[in-house]
């Protein structure tokens, strides 16, 4: 539990994760976190943002998965979180929250901006294993189109590499569905898979259940 | 695996600006009327370009900076304040947890509904 005068806690988002998964919330990972998700080059980011449907009963299942990690609501300036009560009605008429919880910081965004919340974004989401937790993660068109929508000056020096990222990943998606049409008409029939890497490549380019290597975009 | 560097607003615009108009640094530059250099040394924040010689630069490349004032956003205050309490040399080693938990594409989520 986050404690008035405890320990800061540690930033442990597959927690997180496990928390909203436990309570079957249905979200969506967005931000830099999401974008880390994709496999995206981005600068370090110590919090995880997700936007959750905002269905009564899925707000009330994220309110408890909230509780069973310790959260309280933090704001500028305060030492501590302010603890708050957490139920089904904790989310009415707000945009963005953000919390402290025993697994590090937490934000709750309905609507982010360039987006229709929930709705919009689940429709190209896709679910990506995060230290053996499934997790739904925005398009990773769409997080950009959040973020050039919202037009803060941390986004513009994020940007240039992650339109690059996409571009690029885009491109490869392209001429793997040159490569292996057919096959593709048939992967996108099944859900979940158990192939290898040798499969024909996913609408993403990327074999079904292939891990991701890290891209090396411009380093240090 | 190296650390993506962090850099301004302005260096961010400008490069953006530069891949979306498919421009070398060096055709830019010949755009704007500027020295190759000045255009790398504001990528890489090795200086820092008055508000006007970014908009001409933009400009250059095709773009435009439309601008309005908004209410400030201190939720990265509040992860600021947070991130300061944390121990030195976490940071590393945290980042190091975070991208060696990335695992595969499981599917699209609505697939399961």
């Amino acid at each position: 539990m986050n404690e008035p005068g405890a320990e800061p806690s540690e930033f442990r988002p597959e927690r997180i994760i496990a928390a909203l998964n436990d309570h079957h919330v249905d979200y969506v990972v967005i931000g830099g976190m999401g974008a880390i998700l994709h496999g995206a080059p981005m600068p370090p980011t110590k919090d995880i943002d997700v936007t959750p449907d905002q269905d009564r009963e899925n707000l009330g299942r994220l309110a408890a998965a909230l509780r069973d990690l310790g959260a309280t609501l933090r704001a500028p300036g305060l030492t501590e979180g302010v603890v708050i009560p957490l139920d089904d009605r904790t989310f009415d008429n707000m945009t963005i929250m953000t919390f402290l919880t025993d697994a590090g910081p937490f934000d709750v965004s309905l609507r982010p901006d360039g987006t229709e919340g929930y709705p919009d974004l689940v429709r190209s989401a896709v679910r990506v294993e995060f230290h053996g937790n499934p997790v739904p993660v925005a398009a990773l068109e769409d997080i950009i189109r959040s973020k050039n929508a919202a037009g803060r000056p941390k986004d513009q020096a994020t940007l240039p590499e992650l339109e690059r990222y996409a571009e690029e990943r885009s491109r490869a998606a392209r001429l793997a569905a040159q490569a292996y049409p057919e096959a593709l008409d048939a992967a996108s029939d099944e859900s979940t898979s158990q192939r290898t890497p040798t499969d024909p490549p996913d609408r993403l380019g990327r074999s079904i259940g292939e891990d991701r290597g890290e891209y090396r975009g411009p380093c240090r | 695996m190296g650390v993506v560097e962090r850099r301004s607003a302005a260096a961010g615009l400008l490069l953006r600006a530069r891949q979306k108009a498919g421009l070398s640094q060096a055709a830019l530059a010949e755009r704007a009327g500027v020295p190759q250099t000045m255009i790398s040394a504001y990528e890489r924040d090795r200086r820092q370009p008055t508000l006007e010689t970014l908009l001409r630069l933009l400009k250059a490349a095709g773009f435009e900076l439309r601008m309005h004032l908004a209410p400030y956003d201190d939720h990265d205050d509040v992860l600021a304040e947070w991130e300061a309490t944390r121990p030195e040399g976490e940071h590393d080693a945290w980042l190091r947890h975070v991208r060696a938990g990335v695992g595969a594409v499981l599917g699209p989520v609505l697939a399961d509904e």
